[in-house]
């Protein structure tokens, strides 16, 4: 989102033009689409979890009178009224009234036009009073406070300053790269990389200058090398050498012109940009690599006999998913597969010791405890039959996947308020049983790459699938085409990377390595003035000594 | 476009049905288990991608209206639904309504 509002060139609705060049017309039609989208946005969510079945007035159609599931808005007056049948176009052409919106998604209609017409304007202001709406209406669970509501980013004096002497360039974002010698397995990983929203936004941001990082090897540089050149007039395809040399200086086993496996490559880039990221650490890291890619994957093992259920949480970077033993291996989708990937598993009386009961048969199941900013998944089509490699098989069948994928069903607290639903015998009223654990929003994710790879399990290329915006492109190594968004949702998809549509942020805290450098910049004057007192009682006890 | 009640008795019950269904949020979550079955289905995709398109391909000749493209796809959107989610809302809806009204 754009801090300039954008006065509507040529190609936007005229109408609209001549009303917001009025302030006061702007500001009423603005606060008239605005009310509509608040009421629709707390009506979702009243609706969602009223378990009270709580009876929540529909408006009525000022036509025909019936209950409106999907009203439209007049922006001029309180009438609300049916699409269908023409209903709200009618009052439009009855009134003289221009503008009505539809209050579900936003997009306002123009009866001079006779189409929906786009306006950032509407865009921008749509997204902030959901987002406004439901932020009020989200709480974190141990410390009940409410989330770091969201505001848009407006430049300071010092900011304004330097952006009125920017020169601005002409720049795509998206530049081919080059293939180094088999080295399509990393171009992909790190084509998903420059179009990972969090990387992208980190090392644009300069929160890593590489000109000014005294570290040696380091892979967060070449990242920020890497996009620089991205962004930059040039979009002649790049070479990454730098990168290539530094990984097989940290990876020997990724060394070499071999092809390698782009999973691999992609959990090591991962691992070597962490290490050499400001505020990396061993435990709860919150370098850009952890904030953007880790969750929490939780299994809970129930003892059968006992009933006794003993969790466990692990760190995680991404989500392998089995292909292999799916019931004829047809009709996959990413859905059946996040199914299965937390559907109860049993264990042998051998393989669990219950701290109650000993030696007991039980059951375990995968949860996602906490869900990452960004989600990658890995489908597992490379079977190792052996430890020589060249046994190997690889699974050709095809996953659907969605552009859209809400991660509810599979997260541990969902999970386990549906079981109590089950139980009790109540059918679930909805995705969200119970309106603590947030709107659905938050659950929802937007696919932005997708890695493909066809051939042979040691004969093969690999190509990927990027968003940018609204646009789809398709990457192989050096050539870059627009695509579509069914020609990628119909390729071969070997990894998917989703990113969380709303980040929910937790009240500002300052984090920890700031607070310890506070402290010691305290204590080092403490030490500083110390030694100063130290050094003049020594000059004034040589003084009296002398006299 | 939606289809209009038949009978006499069913165009009667409609209105009042349809209000109780909004009011109660019946009508919200049904639709909302509609659209991720459809979204399973790779439906929504495929017309998203397919209206998307289509207007693309319209813009060399002035472009196309909503309505117009809605009008165009809308007998094809209807007929791809897939069979099982559309027997599957169906049974929904007639589970929720047989608990209301004598048929």
């Amino acid at each position: 989102m754009s801090f300039e509002s954008d006065t509507d060139s040529s190609g936007g609705c005229p109408h609209l033009a001549t009303i917001f060049a009025h302030d006061e017309e702007r500001g009423a039609l603005l606060n008239k689409f605005k009310n509509a989208v608040q009421w629709n946005t707390r009506r979702n969510h009243c609706v969602a979890h009223s378990v009270k079945r709580r009876k929540i007035t529909p408006p009525d159609c000022g036509l025909c009178g019936l209950a409106l599931s999907r009203p439209y808005a007049c922006l001029h007056c309180s009438v609300a009224a049916c699409w269908t049948g023409g209903h709200i176009k009618q009052h439009l052409q009855d009134t003289g009234h221009d503008f009505c919106a539809d209050v579900t998604t936003g997009y306002v209609f123009c009866i001079e036009c006779d189409d929906f017409v786009h306006d950032s304007t509407f865009a921008r202001l749509y997204k902030t009073t959901i987002i406004a709406v439901e932020e009020k209406a989200t709480a974190f669970e141990v410390s009940k406070r409410l989330r770091e509501p969201f505001s848009p980013w407006q430049p300071n004096v010092q900011e304004q300053t330097l952006l009125e002497g920017a020169v601005s360039l002409p720049c795509q974002g998206r530049r081919g790269l080059l293939n180094l010698g088999q080295t399509c397995f990393m171009n992909v990983i790190l084509q998903s990389f420059i179009a990972n929203p969090l990387l992208r936004n980190y090392y644009l941001g300069d929160k890593h200058n590489s000109r000014l990082c005294k570290l040696k090897d380091c892979t967060s540089c070449e990242m920020d090398k890497l996009i620089s050149e991205v962004y930059s007039e040039n979009s002649a395809p790049y070479g990454p050498i730098d990168l290539l040399a530094k990984t097989w200086r940290s990876s020997a086993e990724l060394s070499g012109y071999a092809q390698q496996d782009a999973h691999e490559f992609f959990i090591t880039a991962l691992n070597n940009i962490h290490a050499t990221s400001r505020g990396s650490t061993s435990l709860q890291c919150i370098c850009i690599i952890h904030s953007t890619f880790a969750g929490l994957l939780q299994s809970d093992v129930k003892c059968e006999r006992c009933g006794k259920v003993a969790e466990k949480t692990d760190p995680m970077l991404d989500i392998s998913l089995e292909l292999k033993g799916e019931a004829g291996e047809h009709d996959l989708t990413l859905a059946s597969c996040l199914r299965r990937y937390t559907h109860p598993e049993k264990l042998g009386p051998t393989d669990y010791s219950c701290e109650k009961c000993g030696k007991a048969h039980a059951s375990k199941r995968l949860s996602i405890r906490k869900l990452p900013p960004v989600l990658s998944f890995q489908f597992k089509r490379f079977e190792h039959k052996s430890v020589d490699k060249s046994a190997a098989r690889k699974i050709e069948a095809p996953v659907r996947f969605p552009s859209s994928l809400n991660m509810a069903p599979y997260t541990t607290l969902v999970m386990h308020k549906q079981e109590l639903f089950k139980e009790s015998g109540a059918a679930p009223p909805s995705l969200i049983p119970d309106s603590a654990l947030g709107p659905e929003s938050l659950y929802d994710y937007d696919l932005f790459a997708v890695v493909c790879h066809e051939g042979q399990i040691d004969n093969g290329h690999y190509t990927c699938y990027a968003r940018s915006h609204d646009e789809w492109y398709r990457y192989d190594d050096g050539k870059v085409a627009h695509s579509t968004l069914a020609t990628c949702l119909n390729s071969q998809a070997y990894m998917c990377f989703y990113v969380k549509r709303h980040l929910d942020y937790k009240p500002y805290v300052t984090p920890s390595y700031i607070v310890m450098r506070e402290q010691e910049a305290i204590k080092e004057k403490e030490r500083e003035r110390e030694k100063e007192a130290a050094r003049d009682k020594e000059v004034e006890e040589e003084l009296l000594a002398a006299l | 476009m939606p289809s209009v009640p038949r009978d006499n008795r069913s165009a009667s019950l409609y209105a009042p049905l349809r209000r109780r269904m909004i009011e109660n949020g019946d009508w919200d979550r049904i639709a909302a288990r509609l659209a991720r079955e459809l979204n399973e289905k790779g439906w929504i995709d495929r017309f998203r991608d397919l209206s998307k398109e289509t207007a693309r391909r319209a813009e060399a000749t002035g472009g196309v209206s909503v309505e117009t493209l809605m009008t165009e796809l809308w007998p094809q959107a209807e007929d791809e639904v897939p069979t099982v989610v559309r027997q599957d809302t169906i049974g929904v809806i007639r589970k929720l309504l047989e608990r209301q009204i004598e048929f």
